[in-house]
């Protein structure tokens, strides 16, 4: 007996969290553990919905009839942020910023990198920098 | 927005006495709404001021009458536990006086609620009462009484906003009084210095010019080294000293060892910053002294405050705009508690006891006889009593003896062996559960009445909610008691009473209930319906009998603990801008506590390398009286050889030591000596 | 990474550091406004506290990575359409700041309290170190404090 299948594009899919979020029935799980994304996919979805299909980024996903099929997983490992080591996004997603974020958006007035930070670092790199003429002059307060 | 009222009421969190409205919406929850014409926050509120409301419907609240039976807690009806106080009471002064007994007022609940529960305590001949004014300013209460011959703020705190120089002494304002630091920062905007005096690098030191980082427990030896310098170089204000001062001469050959040298080697700073600092406090055209518990939490609290009193009197940094003296107190109300007598040596109206004038008065205004004449038992002398056996009954009301005294083992130990404690209380506090009858209190935004903010500033509270259950308002539960015991209370609601308070305290005379009808209230003195009130005082000289400021030469001894190889480490405490005091409503409110969810402890890097400790490690920190767990916070906001923790948890008192200043009766919470080692 | 000279928005927060104190009033305040804070306040090496939020990018990234149109950047100004987003978190991935964030009401980012006339965070902050006005009254202010700096540290050569 055929079902309605969920197929997934393992090339062109980045592993965002896009599918995961708009499943209103939570059949599509995504966890971070030990620095590699894990998407949990299931084999069937009978539900009259179409929404993780729309939600797709790359347009990765697929609704068609078929044989039953068994659940299935994709995996993507994340890219450590470059000061914390913390690993934050897959390449797949990065790859997709890099390409529709304009190459001089990319790295900050200091022509540094900050796509290569994870936003923790990045709140972290903002802060430093601007608290650096303040540090100075309070630390020259104390007597 | 629609069918939305606005009701404007005031901060139940410092002294400050900042204005908001509770905002009620049909069928939402009430909010709050800024309020931008209140003279002193002008619309700003900090995060315990935003978070205000979070107690209010709170699944924790207090809901009916508790007593303690052998099966736990057992509700019980109002009838049933006002029965059961009045009789105790009865029983205890018939079988054993009244010196046997204890009310503890609160500085959380309203003028008057404290008039009426101190009158209660006098009727029946009760002089041991007490608030936590005890455990924070106490030492101010004696120190500006003798100086000034009146206690309280002196300028109002836009007036910093006209000082030239302002010396922070012991004060994390900046924490702990947020919206002081507005005042601050509008001086430093006009061009003032700011010079802040604080063991640690606080937020407040932030903000300083100079920041001189003694360590604790040496105020008067940098006060004392102040002056030196200032009439050495001959900058002490001689025309205000002679015509407004006495005691002057004394002073001065009482200053003669405090080089800037040897000062330098007590208090652990530069002697140049001690001149600079000298220098700039006193040849500012207005000077200000803002001071908080860091002058008084000591042993030497009082000599504390003395010394800060003698600074601002040689200079004549006091009286006039932009120059002043601000004791930053920790409660709303605690200001309001003392003016109505909830002390165990003052009448309503900072008034003496032992005054035969005074209680002559008083029983004319009460209609009375036989009022104390002498005082009573001070806070932690009240648990020391009970320790003792000599108190029997505690009637506690919105206070946690337990979280927030000293050397809390031995304090619980002592509250165990009384033979009756009834706590009133909007939460199941440390010290409720010790208690054997709980009456739940209604909050601050469930009821109307007054607060006089640490401005001396009287403000409205109106009715924004229904109290929880069956609590009910501290006022309603006072009459009843009071009823049963026969004392003839007919008040018909806090209006009846703040006109008895109008006709009782001298500088509440024109503190009426329609004029407090505007955003920021009136200031005391404010003796009759047509006086403006008082913003500055001193300015026609000062409150003692002969209109002159007293100097008193102080001396410095070192604290009362000092370290040694056991206890090789200074432990310091006080309290951080998400808490606050003993934690049992900021503890409960999850956008405060969600910050700063557990007790920490700061140690500075350079110790913690050499105990080996870790960011985030748990600690133990042991003093002569206990051992507690805390987690490491590795900052420099403590220098080498000192600890910090916030007193927001229960633990921390648990290693404060209940040495006491011999005069005002508050122990030394801010230094004792401690170890610490892995948890 | 843009900076803010670039903004093209009629007003704007803006945060004076050497005033903010730490005491993460406008983190409350943002909470109690939108049920979550998306205003960030940390300390740098114990002695300077810098709020983060959006800075309303004139060039605005997170607007560029959002396929489905959830944010859209319009004379200026970023607006949120919760029914678009699909809580893919590439905004968050795509802001230089680290100032926007994602939980399941959507995406988290500053919006100025459109309902406000003042952002609570500005109302609420006790020592004035938030700053609502016209981008080029704060570029005066701005200057006007910084003056006042340096008159200050000449006044306070003056006492020794």
């Amino acid at each position: 007996m055929k079902k309605r299948l969920l197929a997934v594009d393992e090339k062109t899919c980045i592993g965002c969290r896009a599918c995961s979020a708009v499943c209103p029935v939570d059949l599509i799980r995504l966890s971070d553990e030990d620095g590699v994304r894990r998407i949990d996919f299931p084999g069937i979805c009978d539900e009259d919905c179409q929404e993780c299909a729309r939600a797709c980024p790359e347009e990765a996903i697929d609704l068609v009839f078929g044989e039953v099929q068994p659940e299935f997983v994709l995996s993507f490992d994340l890219v450590p942020c470059q000061r914390c080591g913390a690993p934050f996004v897959t390449y797949g997603e990065m790859d997709r910023l890099g390409k529709t974020i304009p190459q001089e958006l990319q790295t900050d007035a200091f022509g540094a990198s900050w796509i290569t930070l994870c936003p923790r670092c990045r709140r972290s790199v903002e802060r430093e920098r601007a608290a650096k003429t303040l540090l100075v002059s309070r630390r020259g307060t104390r007597v | 927005m629609a069918n939305e009222s606005l009701v404007p009421t005031i901060c139940p969190y410092c002294g400050v006495g900042c204005g908001f409205y509770v905002a009620l919406e049909d069928g939402q929850e009430p909010r709050i709404e800024y309020m931008p014409d209140h003279p002193v926050n002008e619309g700003a509120l900090c995060p315990k001021g935003n978070a205000a409301l979070e107690v209010l419907g709170h699944p924790e609240r207090l809901r009916h009458p508790l007593k303690k039976t052998e099966d736990g807690w057992a509700e019980i009806s109002w009838e049933e536990a006002l029965d059961l106080v009045s009789e105790k009471l009865k029983e205890a002064l018939e079988a054993h006086g009244p010196h046997t007994i204890g009310f503890l007022g609160s500085a959380k609940v309203t003028n008057e609620e404290n008039y009426i529960f101190q009158k209660m305590a006098r009727l029946l001949g009760i002089s041991n009462v007490d608030n936590c004014a005890r455990l924070c300013h106490s030492p101010t209460i004696y120190g500006l009484e003798r100086a000034f011959g009146l206690v309280g703020v002196t300028n109002p705190f836009p007036d910093l906003a006209n000082s030239r120089c302002i010396l922070v002494i012991g004060s994390n304002l900046a924490e702990n009084h947020p919206i002081v630091a507005r005042w601050i920062l509008k001086a430093k905007d006009r061009g003032a210095t700011v010079i802040v005096v604080d063991p640690r690098l606080t937020p407040t030191a932030w903000l300083a010019d100079q920041h001189l980082q003694i360590d604790p427990g040496t105020d008067v030896a940098l006060l004392n080294g102040m002056m030196r310098v200032i009439l050495k170089e001959g900058l002490a204000d001689t025309e205000f000293v002679t015509r407004q001062t006495v005691g002057f001469e004394d002073l001065v050959g009482s200053l003669e060892e405090y080089t800037p040298e040897k000062v330098a080697e007590i208090a652990g700073v530069s002697a140049a910053g001690i001149v600079k600092a000298a220098r700039s406090y006193a040849r500012s055209p207005a000077s200000s002294i803002v001071y908080s518990m860091g002058i008084t939490q000591h042993a030497v609290g009082t000599d504390n405050v003395t010394a800060c009193a003698n600074l601002a009197l040689i200079c004549g940094q006091v009286g006039r705009p932009g120059a002043g003296l601000y004791p930053l107190r920790g409660q709303n109300n605690v200001q309001g508690a003392c003016d109505m007598g909830m002390l165990p040596d003052f009448y309503p109206g900072g008034r003496r006891i032992d005054d035969p004038g005074v209680v002559e008065d008083v029983e004319e205004a009460w209609g009375a006889s036989h009022l104390p004449t002498a005082p009573g038992l001070t806070a932690v002398e009240m648990t020391e009593a009970a320790y003792d056996g000599d108190l029997r009954i505690l009637y506690v009301v919105g206070e946690d003896p337990i979280n927030s005294g000293p050397n809390t083992d031995r304090a619980r130990e002592a509250l165990e062996r009384l033979e009756f404690m009834v706590v009133q209380d909007i939460f199941m506090t440390e010290t409720a559960q010790m208690a054997d009858l709980v009456l739940p209190a209604a909050l601050w935004a469930e009821k109307e009445g007054t607060f006089t903010s640490t401005e001396r500033r009287v403000q409205r509270i109106r009715r924004a909610a229904d109290p929880p259950g069956d609590a009910r308002e501290d006022l309603w539960i006072f009459s009843q008691v009071a009823e049963r015991l026969g004392l003839g209370f007919h008040y018909a609601g806090p209006d009846d009473v703040l006109t008895e308070i109008n006709r009782v305290l001298p500088s509440y005379g024109g503190v009426t209930r329609e004029r407090l009808a505007s955003p920021g209230g009136l200031i005391w003195p404010c003796p009759d319906p047509g006086h403006p009130g008082t913003p500055i005082l001193h300015t026609e000289g000062f409150s003692t009998p002969d209109g002159r400021g007293r100097i008193v030469p102080v001396e410095y001894k070192p604290p009362a603990e000092v370290t040694d190889q056991e206890y090789p480490l200074v432990l310091t405490t006080g309290r951080v801008v998400l808490h606050y005091n003993a934690g049992s409503m900021t503890r409960r409110s999850p956008s405060l506590a969600g910050r700063v969810p557990e007790l920490f402890v700061e140690i500075n890097p350079h110790d913690a390398k050499k105990l080996e400790i870790e960011e985030g490690d748990p600690v133990a920190v042991t003093t002569a009286r206990g051992r507690i767990l805390a987690r490491a916070d590795l900052t420099e906001r403590v220098g080498p050889g000192v600890v910090f923790l916030p007193f927001h948890f229960p633990d921390t008192n648990r290693l404060t030591t209940d040495v006491l200043d011999p005069v005002a009766k508050i122990p030394e919470f801010k230094v004792a000596a401690c170890r610490i080692g892995r948890g | 990474m843009q900076d803010r000279e670039g903004m093209i928005l009629s007003k704007a927060v803006y945060a004076d550091m050497s005033r903010c104190i730490a005491c993460h009033a406008c983190e409350v305040a943002c909470e109690k406004a939108h049920g979550a804070a998306k205003i960030f306040v940390d300390v740098v090496r114990d002695r300077v506290s810098v709020p983060v939020s959006c800075c309303q990018c004139e060039k605005a990234t997170c607007v560029m990575v959002c396929y489905p149109g959830a944010l859209s950047q319009d004379n200026g100004s970023i607006t949120f359409d919760s029914d678009r987003c699909t809580g893919c978190d590439l905004c968050v991935l795509a802001c230089p700041f680290g100032a926007v964030q994602l939980d399941t009401a959507g995406v988290r980012r500053c919006d100025l309290c459109p309902d406000r006339e003042v952002p609570a965070c500005v109302v609420t902050c006790p020592s004035q170190a938030l700053i609502w006005d016209d981008v080029e009254n704060i570029a005066r202010e701005i200057r006007k404090r910084a003056a006042v700096k340096m008159g200050r540290s000449l006044a306070s050569g003056r006492v020794l």
